[in-house]
């Protein structure tokens, strides 16, 4: 069917790798994002499927068959590849009407004018442009645009949509709406996507898997959950959500739990952590995340001490900063809790992992 | 006033009051100076044209009408410009493409050479292609000698060889004017087109195309009014064939001074010069603001190069053919024939000399005297040019008053508006003295000096606009808030940061005005001569061996003060 596999794939500008030996299949019907910082090669990565790019090392197989190989010099172009793109930009052709973007591939296709009309008809429904085919692209908000980029990267009903950061321009408020559009259309149409993008909100909220990638490489695939309760390392820990980063000592395993010691804070704080017991030698220093939802913090009343030193309030809960010994751990209350700057509390840690060292 | 007295009271400092003060005077004055010395030629010029046999009629222009001549040399006008202009846009077009979007090897190389024919003064250009294809130029001769025919090849003389010089002398323009463009334009719309299933050709041809168009079109009718308005190349070229566009008719005419009322006649066939100016620049405004789509720009993506494969061979043949043609057989030519000891002789190292070089510095006054001129004009007029830029950019994007809009049309029409006309303007103008001073401008240097000032005042007026707007007006704010009065927020924040502007719009005026023909021709006077007017006469005396070292000089001079400029302000002057 339409499994994308991506064998080695390697990108070389100049002296910089921009992409590194990624390999990975994007099973049929599956929406996966790209997630990662600006520059960790995600785009590039994308570029590299549609066929613009072409990679320094490295294989493609759509449905099983060859579409780029660098051994054998193999690369069907873009316009062979059935393949609907939607850029950053939109790059709505801004001498065109709407309803001229989006028949344009159904014109290259030779289509009746009939089909065509029907289609392009069709096509706008289902993004919810109808009545705007004869407005120039000037003429049209920034969401329409985008919509009119998505309309016309699905009227050739292709194999696979790539997605590049289509939200990145619009309002927050416009995309958490196009968020569940595109999640809704996903699952009526059983497309395979690949969606690119920074925001890891977005990439959780809509993603069937999420692969995670820095500098390059592809860090960690898997479920939005599994990413975020099992993060494969500190930057994972880090990107997905908010993390307290903290140093601990093993001290042992016990229930398929590491006991850890938490260093650098008042002494003789226990920890339990989920992890690979492979990680779990007594004596290791290893580093654990602790999400700031699992640190309870209450007046104080002995325990693991800390003192307020910061306080925000935002609306859905109160985010604190919390000192204890010398280190710095976030931390929220829900808004009918409030706790003020200077107070003593006690710390309950109910959940933290161990984050593997690379 | 009251609003200053209150500022006085309030603590600004007398120096910075005065210094507002001087600015907005001396700006009002410049601006009298302007249209004086802009509006009153024009005036002058149209009131002219109706002038005959004593009182004001259309005698001038009915005798035009009905005059076959007219009809022809217009028609020459018009088919030299519209098939130059084709053939440079379609040459300047493709090699911007090839430059901007494909793999072709050597681009810097490239980059550099082809662009050499716009730094040289047109007619110098013209001068050499005679060298090269006059009746016993460098290439019939070959020609001759390899096949033994006794007629050559091609000669330069008339309507083809103007059209040859004129493509090799405008196709930088439509290069450097659409190179911008498509290095900028946003790919991902020509992407775009490709993953909807268009090939690369086809992606060009529905989309890189309609969008590229208003910018091929601006550059086109830019090109089209300069060779309207050229007047050295249909000079050199067209002279001896009797073969006459526009200006070098308007210039015979003014020259004839046997014809009563020449003058008038002169101004009268001016004004289709004029009409057409301002119709071609209502036109470009039309255009350019028609493609104001949001093309450029968009993400910092790398532009994904087209390979050319195989094609890379017979492109990197052309561009050095092109080269060839353009850039080094002329120069070449040049070079040949003011080393060469007399005019016909073969070329043997015997045969070789520098005695022309000799000759010309030492032997013939009026060229060191219109060496002398031309600097000091040059540099005077550049001077000057730069200060009143300076306060009337001030005024234009500080002050903003109503005059503003104004100005800028008004320093444009003596650029716009075609040389021979500007000059006839002038003489019509200032013919007779001065009302109050007595004085005459007409056959003094000075009227060379306001000749060249308003011609150029534009190319440095738009420089430093172009600089005061780039720097926000935030910046100044930041000084006086930190406690800068007015004088000190434009000595230590505004003049800094606008300086390379200011030099680099001295250097943009002063390399034409080193060089200038068309006005210096119609303007000088025995002892005034500038460098453009000796070439030229030279030339037309029929001295090849002495015309081709001058040209030399100068294209060597004009030449290296390119390379200082881009060195200066590190980046080649595109306009």
């Amino acid at each position: 069917m339409s499994q994308l596999q991506l064998e080695n794939l390697s990108k070389q500008f100049g002296n910089v790798m921009a992409v590194r030996n990624v390999s990975l299949t994007v099973q049929d019907r599956e929406l996966i994002t790209f997630l990662g910082p600006s520059g960790c090669g995600k785009t590039t990565l994308l570029r590299i499927i549609a066929g613009f790019t072409k990679p320094t090392t490295g294989n493609i197989r759509l449905g099983g068959r060859l579409i780029t190989s660098v051994d054998q010099r193999l690369f069907v172009p873009p316009e062979k590849r059935g393949m609907g793109m939607v850029f950053q930009s939109y790059a709505v052709w801004p001498h065109m009407t709407v309803f001229d973007n989006v028949a344009y591939p159904l014109k290259l296709k030779k289509r009746s004018k009939h089909e065509i009309a029907r289609r392009v008809e069709e096509v706008l429904g289902l993004v919810k442009l109808e009545g705007l085919e004869f407005r120039y692209p000037h003429q049209l908000s920034g969401g329409q645009q985008q919509r009119v980029a998505l309309a016309r990267a699905l009227v050739m009903e292709p194999e696979i949509l790539l997605l590049d950061e289509p939200l990145s321009n619009l309002d927050a408020k416009l995309r958490e709406g196009m968020r569940y559009e595109i999640v809704e259309l996903q699952r009526r149409l059983q497309m395979t996507i690949i969606y690119v993008t920074h925001d890891q909100v977005e990439a959780m909220s809509i993603s069937h898997r999420v692969a995670v990638m820095e500098q390059g490489a592809i860090l960690q695939v898997g479920t939005p959950r599994e990413i975020y309760e099992m993060p494969a390392n500190a930057f994972v820990a880090d990107f997905i959500g908010r993390a307290n980063l903290v140093q601990c000592r093993v001290l042992g395993q016990h229930d398929n739990l590491i006991q850890c010691e938490l260093l650098y804070a008042p002494s003789g704080y226990r920890l339990e952590c989920a992890g690979p017991s492979s990680e779990g030698q007594i004596g290791r220093q290893v580093v654990v995340a602790i999400r700031p939802e699992n640190i309870e913090i209450q007046p104080y009343q002995g325990g693991l001490a800390g003192t307020i030193s910061q306080k925000l309030y935002l609306g859905n809960c109160f985010e604190y900063i919390v000192r204890v010994g010398d280190l710095e751990l976030r931390t929220e209350t829900p808004p009918h809790i409030e706790f003020q700057e200077g107070q003593q509390v006690t710390l309950l840690i109910n959940r933290a992992i161990l984050v593997p060292t690379e | 006033m009251v609003e200053d007295l209150v500022r006085l009271r309030n603590g600004e400092s007398t120096i910075a009051l005065v210094g507002r003060w001087a600015i907005y005077i001396v700006g009002g004055l410049s601006f009298v100076f302007l249209l004086v010395v802009i509006l009153f030629p024009s005036a002058i010029l149209i009131r002219e044209s109706f002038w005959a046999d004593g009182t004001y009629n259309l005698l001038n222009y009915l005798k035009l009408f009905k005059d076959p001549n007219t009809y022809s040399t217009l028609k020459n006008s018009l088919v030299v410009s519209i098939i130059s202009t084709l053939g440079a846009t379609v040459l300047g077009v493709f090699l911007a493409w090839i430059m901007a979007r494909t793999d072709l090897p050597l681009k810097s190389l490239w980059r550099t050479v082809l662009i050499v024919p716009y730094l040289i003064p047109p007619f110098i250009g013209a001068i050499a292609w005679v060298q090269l294809l006059g009746p016993v130029g460098y290439v019939n001769k070959l020609y001759m000698t390899i096949t033994g025919i006794s007629k050559p090849l091609f000669v330069i003389y008339g309507q083809w060889g103007i059209i040859l010089v004129m493509i090799l002398y405008s196709y930088p323009i439509a290069y450097m004017a659409n190179l911008g463009f498509f290095e900028r334009a946003n790919p991902a719309l020509e992407e775009a087109a490709r993953i909807s299933g268009a090939s690369l050709w086809r992606g060009l041809r529905d989309i890189a195309m309609p969008l590229t168009m208003p910018s091929i079109g601006a550059s086109a009718l830019l090109i089209f009014m300069s060779l309207m308005a050229n007047f050295g190349i249909p000079a050199v070229i067209g002279f001896p064939a009797r073969y006459f566009v526009l200006t070098t008719k308007i210039y015979a005419t003014i020259l004839n001074y046997d014809m009563p009322n020449n003058l008038q006649v002169a101004a009268a066939l001016s004004m289709f010069l004029v009409i057409l100016a301002a119709i071609v620049m209502f036109a470009h405004r039309y255009v350019l603001s028609k493609g104001s789509y949001a093309v450029v720009g968009g993400q910092a993506t790398q532009v994904q190069l087209v390979e050319l494969g195989w094609l890379k061979w017979p492109m990197l043949i052309s561009a050095a053919f092109l080269a060839l043609v353009a850039v080094i057989a002329p120069l070449l030519a040049i070079l040949l024939t003011s080393i060469t000891y007399a005019p016909g002789l073969p070329l043997k190292l015997a045969n070789l000399s520098l005695r022309h070089y000799q000759t010309l510095i030492f032997s013939v006054p009026k060229v060191r005297r219109a060496i002398r001129n031309s600097l000091f004009l040059a540099t005077s007029s550049a001077t000057i040019i730069a200060f009143l830029s300076s306060v009337l950019a001030y005024l234009i994007t500080r002050v903003r008053f109503i005059g503003s809009r104004l100005i800028e049309i008004v320093t444009l029409i003596p650029y716009a508006v075609p040389g021979t006309v500007v000059a006839l303007a002038m003489i019509l103008a200032w013919l007779r003295p001065l009302p109050v001073l007595h004085i005459r401008l007409y056959n003094t240097i000075w009227i060379l000096l306001i000749a060249y000032i308003t011609r150029f005042l534009t190319l440095g007026l738009r420089s430093v606009v172009a600089a005061f707007e780039q720097i926000h007006e935030s910046l100044e704010e930041a000084a006086r808030i930190s406690g800068a009065d007015f004088l000190s927020a434009m000595k230590d924040i505004t003049l800094p940061l606008i300086k390379t502007s200011i030099f680099a719009g001295w250097f943009l005026c002063i390399i034409p005005a080193l060089t200038e023909l068309t006005l210096s021709v119609l303007l000088f006077s025995v002892g005034n001569e500038t460098l453009g007017v000796v070439v030229f006469g030279l030339h037309q005396e029929g001295k090849i061996n002495l015309t081709a070292a001058i040209a030399f000089l100068t294209t060597a001079i004009v030449l290296g003060m390119n390379v200082l400029i881009r060195r200066l302000t590190g980046k080649a002057l595109a306009f």
